[in-house]
C-alpha cells in the first residue's frame, strides 16, 4: 500500500492513523467477523454443515472437536462466536477516534493493539493446532488466520506509534503520563515538542 | 453517538429475550431480569446520547459486566442459550459503551489549540 506523507507520525514517515490506513483493517476485520459468525453458526447448531471447498468434513470435525469443545466450556460461548467477537472488536475500534488518536487516545490505539496482535497470534496458533493436533484442515479457519496476520502487520505502526508517544511522556514528563494516556488535555507546547524532537532525529 | 445507539438497539434485543428464547418465570432466570436489564442498558445508553457523559458510560460498562458475570457463573455448562446470550450481549455491550463519542471531545479541542 502506498504510503501518504501528510502529517508524519515519528518513527514512521506517514501518519499510521490515517483513514486510508485504518479502513481496509475495518474491511478485513468486518470480513473475519462474518466468517467467524458463520463458524459460529455451526457450532451453535443454526447451520448444519460447514462450506469447505477443499479439505471436504474436515472443516467440521476442526469446528467440532475436543478442542473447540473444551474452548466452549471454559469461556461459556463456542470459540467461533469469540473470534467473531474479536474481529468486529477490530473494525470497530478501527473507526473510533480522529486521524491523531495515536496521540489524542493512546489508550483506544493500545486497547485496538490488545485486540488486534495478541489475539490474531491466538487465532494462528489454533491453525498450527488443527494441523498438527487434529490432524485436520479447516479452509475457512486458515482464511481467518491469514486476515488475522495481515491485520496484525498493517495495525502494528499505529501501536508502536502510540508506545512510543507515551514511552517519550513517562520519561521527559512524568506528571502527564496518566493524563496523557487517558487521552485527558496536556499543554500543547508537550504534544508538538514530541513530533518536533523526533522529526529532528 | 452512534455507540449509543447500538447499545439502545442491544438493550431492545435483551427486553425481548424472554420472547425470543422463551423462557418463562419457572426457568432459571425470570423474563422480568432480561426485561430489566435491557431496560437500564436503553436508559442508559438514550440518556449518554444526549448528555454524552463519561459516568453514563462506566455505568453501562457495569451493566455490561454483570450480564457477563451472569451468564458465565449462574449457569453450568452446557450453558443454555439465554445464558450464552448473556455473555454475547455483555461482550458486545462492553465494547461499544468505550467507544469516545466522536463530537466536540478532547481531540477536536487539542487540534483547536495546535492550530490556534
Amino acid at each position: 500500500m502506498k504510503k501518504h506523507k501528510k502529517n508524519p507520525v515519528p518513527p514512521w514517515d506517514y501518519n499510521p492513523s490515517e483513514w486510508n490506513q485504518r479502513i481496509p483493517i475495518c474491511i478485513l476485520g468486518g470480513l473475519g467477523f462474518l466468517i467467524s459468525t458463520y463458524l459460529a453458526f455451526f457450532q451453535w447448531g443454526l447451520v448444519s454443515t460447514v462450506w469447505d471447498p477443499f479439505f471436504g468434513k474436515q472443516s467440521m470435525e476442526v469446528i467440532d472437536s475436543d478442542v473447540s469443545h473444551l474452548m466452549y466450556k471454559y469461556m461459556g460461548i463456542p470459540d467461533a462466536a469469540l473470534g467473531a467477537y474479536a474481529y468486529l472488536g477490530d473494525a470497530i475500534f478501527g473507526i473510533a477516534g480522529s486521524t491523531r488518536r495515536w496521540q489524542y487516545r493512546p489508550w483506544l490505539v493500545i486497547l485496538f493493539g490488545i485486540d488486534i496482535i495478541p489475539l490474531g497470534i491466538v487465532s494462528i496458533v489454533l491453525v498450527i493446532i488443527q494441523t498438527f493436533v487434529l490432524n485436520a484442515w479447516c479452509f475457512l479457519c486458515i482464511v481467518t488466520a491469514i486476515i488475522s496476520l495481515i491485520l496484525i502487520i498493517m495495525a502494528y505502526d499505529e501501536v508502536w506509534s502510540s508506545l512510543l508517544y507515551i514511552h517519550y511522556i513517562r520519561k521527559k514528563q512524568k506528571q502527564y503520563f496518566w493524563k496523557a494516556l487517558w487521552g485527558i488535555r496536556i499543554p500543547a507546547a508537550i504534544e508538538n515538542d514530541y513530533i518536533q524532537v523526533k522529526r529532528r532525529k | 453517538m452512534w455507540a449509543s445507539v447500538v447499545i439502545v438497539m442491544l438493550g431492545c434485543w435483551l427486553m425481548l429475550s424472554p420472547v425470543i428464547f422463551m423462557h418463562t418465570i419457572q426457568d432459571q432466570v425470570p423474563w422480568f431480569h432480561d426485561f430489566f436489564v435491557g431496560l437500564f442498558l436503553v436508559s442508559f445508553a438514550f440518556a449518554n446520547c444526549l448528555y454524552k457523559n463519561r459516568i453514563l458510560s462506566i455505568i453501562i460498562l457495569g451493566i455490561s459486566f454483570w450480564c457477563i458475570i451472569y451468564g458465565y457463573f449462574f449457569f453450568d455448562h452446557p450453558r443454555a442459550p439465554i445464558a450464552q446470550n448473556y455473555i454475547a450481549i455483555g461482550l458486545l455491550v462492553a465494547m461499544f459503551a468505550i467507544i469516545p463519542p466522536t463530537d466536540k471531545t478532547v481531540e477536536d479541542e487539542a487540534i483547536q489549540r495546535n492550530m490556534s
